[in-house]
């Protein structure tokens, strides 16, 4: 189920005909852009990130979108989403 | 046994709550927070870290039994903004309560009270249980208590400058009028200001800087919950009036003169 991010070499050179299926998804990830292929969910993205699910939350522009609904939540083009955790702070 | 300290419907035995920001390990602030015997930890949001394994603080802090968590909105720099952060911290958290800080200037950081305000308002509605930091100002304190917030956290002075109570007449005005608790967060630097805080009838204190910055932190944390322990068995206690005049102590018989 895991969806691997794929490499700038291949998304450079798609194969004839496939086009439509391997386009990268632009998105912005915490302030970065960030290419994923086919149509991403939330949970792909995550997994892309290597992120730890259980101490992970996530916006989707100004939306959070719950853990429950993450492998479901289809990402779109131009997307900003923040993935963030919990650290030090007063 | 000082009274319990009653917080959005919760009930708490200590009246020192912990920040968790600036330590210089994930170990020393828990220990930290151990020796505080705080009940309230905050704690604030950041990016996932792409490049390095991150410092787990959640799993740590979730283990030590007792703690609930505070996620704060710091770095939100308006009410719509705060809100997003407020989710976000209630998601990864599972708290209930959050400590709402717009201070979107980094010279002085000090709390926009109008985002503040707007905020506070999305944040009641929603559920949260708000806990705004403000401005030492009794004006905005009986506002944010009359729409909803569980307590009003004015500022001793301003973040991390350990300037004391530097606002210590606006607390006296905010204390003579608070329906909710008050409780003094930013500005300490020592554990007597924390004592004079209670002392004067303020809930609680927040303390991050004093002790994260202390030279041995976890014994700073200790102090301060001596400190906030006695500050409030001083306020239970009933302190004496002042006077004008000196009063003796011991009786001023005569017998010595010659």
């Amino acid at each position: 189920m895991s969806l691997t991010v794929c490499s700038l070499n291949a998304l450079a050179a798609p194969a004839q005909g496939a086009a439509r299926a391997t386009r990268p998804m632009h998105l912005t990830v915490n302030g970065e852009p960030m290419e994923l292929p086919g149509a991403p969910t939330v949970g792909a993205l995550l997994d892309a990130l290597g992120a730890d699910r259980a101490r992970s939350a996530v916006l989707v522009g100004d939306d959070v979108v719950r853990a429950s609904a993450w492998d479901a939540h289809a990402l779109a083009e131009g997307d900003r989403i923040e993935v963030v955790t919990l650290a030090g702070g007063g | 046994m000082t009274a319990p300290f009653t917080l959005g419907g919760h009930e708490f035995a200590s009246r020192l709550m912990l920040g968790t920001g600036k330590f210089s390990a994930a170990a020393v602030m828990l220990n930290a927070v151990k020796a505080s015997g705080a009940q309230l930890v905050t704690v604030a949001l950041r990016r996932i870290n792409r490049e390095r394994r991150d410092d787990d603080i959640l799993g740590p802090l979730a283990e030590l039994p007792g703690i609930t968590l505070v996620p704060n909105t710091s770095g939100a720099m308006n009410a719509k903004e705060a809100f997003k952060a407020a989710l976000l911290g209630r998601e990864l958290s599972r708290s209930p309560f959050v400590k709402l800080e717009i201070h979107p200037n980094p010279h002085h950081l000090l709390p926009d009270p109008i985002e503040t305000y707007e905020a506070a308002r999305l944040l009641v509605k929603e559920g949260f249980i708000v806990l705004p930091y403000m401005q030492a100002d009794p004006v905005l304190a009986k506002r944010l208590a009359d729409i909803g917030c569980a307590a009003v956290m004015p500022l001793g002075a301003a973040i991390g400058s350990g300037r004391g109570l530097a606002t210590l007449e606006m607390l006296k005005y905010i204390l003579r009028e608070s329906t909710v608790p008050v409780i003094v967060d930013a500005g300490l630097r020592a554990p007597s200001e924390a004592a004079a805080a209670l002392e004067l009838g303020c809930d609680a204190v927040l303390v991050n800087s004093a002790i994260a910055a202390a030279g041995d932190p976890v014994a700073m944390a200790r102090a301060f919950a001596s400190a906030v322990r006695a500050g409030r068995e001083a306020r239970e206690a009933g302190l004496m009036a002042a006077r004008d005049a000196a009063a003796p102590t011991s009786p001023l018989t005569s017998f010595l003169q010659s």
